[in-house]
């Protein structure tokens, strides 16, 4: 179906593009691998759509200090060639289809907060950060207290997400995602990212663990996070940190998984992530 | 609005409204109708096309993203690649879909063949498990996909004998 009638313009900064955001009804449109779709079966109706292709501070992967900045503009191909983070990429090349992935870009995928996307799992067990930039200016929010429900997230209308930022990977860091796929949408019925640093004795320093598919949003598992820290990431401590993986999670019941199926399969791809992450940290 | 862009090679001048899809507009403006609308969920890649030399979902973009880029047809594949290297007037991957019974009914077949051209131009040579996850994006219900893996395959070998992308770009050092 055709979309509704709008408008269209192309800015060519960021500064024009906050400005046109301003307008009544105005929406960004990124890569539209989310949107359009939407559009097309009349669930989004915006006045005005603000393309963003132009914009050249929305685009690249550079080093900034301790961190790394991806542009909001950068897509799922770029990022699954050139992003740090072995879990951040691994997300990235599972996210649609070759199609999808060559328009859609990391801005608009955790701007749409699809409940079951992949890279905000990644992100989350990162410990990422989002820069926006509207009328009164930047500010700063971590990825946990970015997506507020399924399909909504903590940025203004008059906001524009301008960059994705992750840690440096740090010596005896490692990270992966894993995911249980819904084969005929591609989406996760239930996605596991793991994060782990080492020390030289091989103890877990640190450890982020996101989760996707499974609750309200994607979410950061706090307490299997704080039960792997300090341990040598034995199967027996993996296994008892897993435990809490759902711990107060209203978990996502469907026709394509009952929550209790879904719990299972946060133990099985978790125990994956968290496997393929230590291997990675230690070598 | 006024849009101008490449299509097959040739230069194009348009006024479309902001809410036309790229593919009505190749298939109603331009009369290219070999990009099929198969799904109205940008699900099933029927109507891949190449933007940038890139495969996408020209459903799932609006005419007005593509102001000032190229795109390529199912119409316009051939002649990505000289003279010399089609076969009876068909691109090798065309040529391969044709010898190995790659389509039943068809309809998937000019998504399958744009898909198949980006990805060949990244992996001169890919695996069947390469190949069925670069089509990931293309969905065929008559073909169970084996002969498709094959004809992919089997144009990878012709274009790498040729020394040539899919693109017709040269390629060096995948001579065989």
């Amino acid at each position: 179906m055709t979309p509704e009638e709008f408008g269209y313009v192309r800015p060519s900064s960021l500064a024009e593009a906050v400005a046109a955001l301003a307008q009544p009804g105005a929406k960004l449109l990124a890569g539209g691998q989310s949107l359009l779709p939407l559009m097309r079966l009349r669930f989004a109706a915006p006045k005005t759509l603000v393309d963003l292709q132009d914009v050249a501070e929305l685009r690249g992967i550079e080093a900034r200090g301790e961190e790394v900045r991806i542009g909001a503009f950068t897509s799922h191909v770029d990022v699954a060639a050139g992003a740090p983070w072995q879990a951040l990429r691994e997300a990235a090349e599972q996210t649609g289809d070759r199609q999808v992935r060559r328009l859609g870009t990391i801005g608009g995928a955790v701007s749409h907060a699809d409940p079951a996307g992949d890279l905000p799992a990644a992100l989350l067990a990162l410990g990422a950060r989002v820069e926006l930039v509207g009328p009164e200016g930047r500010r700063s929010l971590a990825i946990d207290e970015f997506f507020v429900g399924p399909l909504m997230t903590a940025a203004q209308e008059n906001e524009v997400l301008e960059a994705v930022f992750v840690p440096a990977e740090g010596k005896g860091s490692g990270s992966a995602y894993r995911k249980l796929r819904q084969e005929a949408s591609g989406f996760a019925l239930v996605g596991v990212a793991a994060r782990l640093r080492l020390d030289g004795a091989g103890r877990c320093v640190a450890a982020g663990i996101g989760v996707t598919g499974v609750g309200f949003t994607p979410y950061r598992a706090r307490a299997t996070e704080e039960l792997l820290v300090g341990t040598a990431v034995s199967d027996v401590e993996v296994e008892k940190a897993l435990g809490a993986i759902v711990q107060d999670i209203d978990v996502a019941s469907d026709a394509y998984a009952s929550a209790e199926y879904r719990a299972e399969m946060c133990q099985l791809f978790g125990r994956q992530a968290i496997a393929a992450a230590k291997a990675q940290a230690r070598s | 609005m006024i849009i101008e862009l490449t299509v097959n090679g040739r230069a194009v001048r348009r006024d479309v409204e902001p809410r036309a899809l790229l593919v009505d507009f190749l298939r109603e403006e331009l009369s290219l109708t070999g990009t099929k609308i198969g799904c109205d969920t940008s699900q099933c890649g029927a109507c891949t096309v190449l933007l940038d030399g890139h495969a996408v979902k020209s459903c799932n973009m609006l005419a007005v993203q593509a102001q000032g880029r190229r795109v390529v047809t199912v119409e316009g594949l051939r002649d990505l690649v000289p003279e010399n290297v089609q076969q009876e007037g068909l691109h090798p991957l065309q040529a391969a879909f044709w010898n190995s019974h790659a389509l039943q009914c068809g309809f998937c077949t000019p998504g399958m063949l744009m898909s198949a051209c980006d990805l060949l131009s990244e992996n001169p040579d890919p695996s069947d498990e390469e190949v069925r996850h670069g089509l990931e994006g293309n969905l065929c219900r008559c073909t169970g996909y084996e002969p498709i893996v094959f004809a992919v395959q089997q144009a990878g070998k012709t274009l790498r004998e040729a020394g040539l992308s899919p693109l017709g770009t040269a390629r060096e050092g995948v001579r065989e």
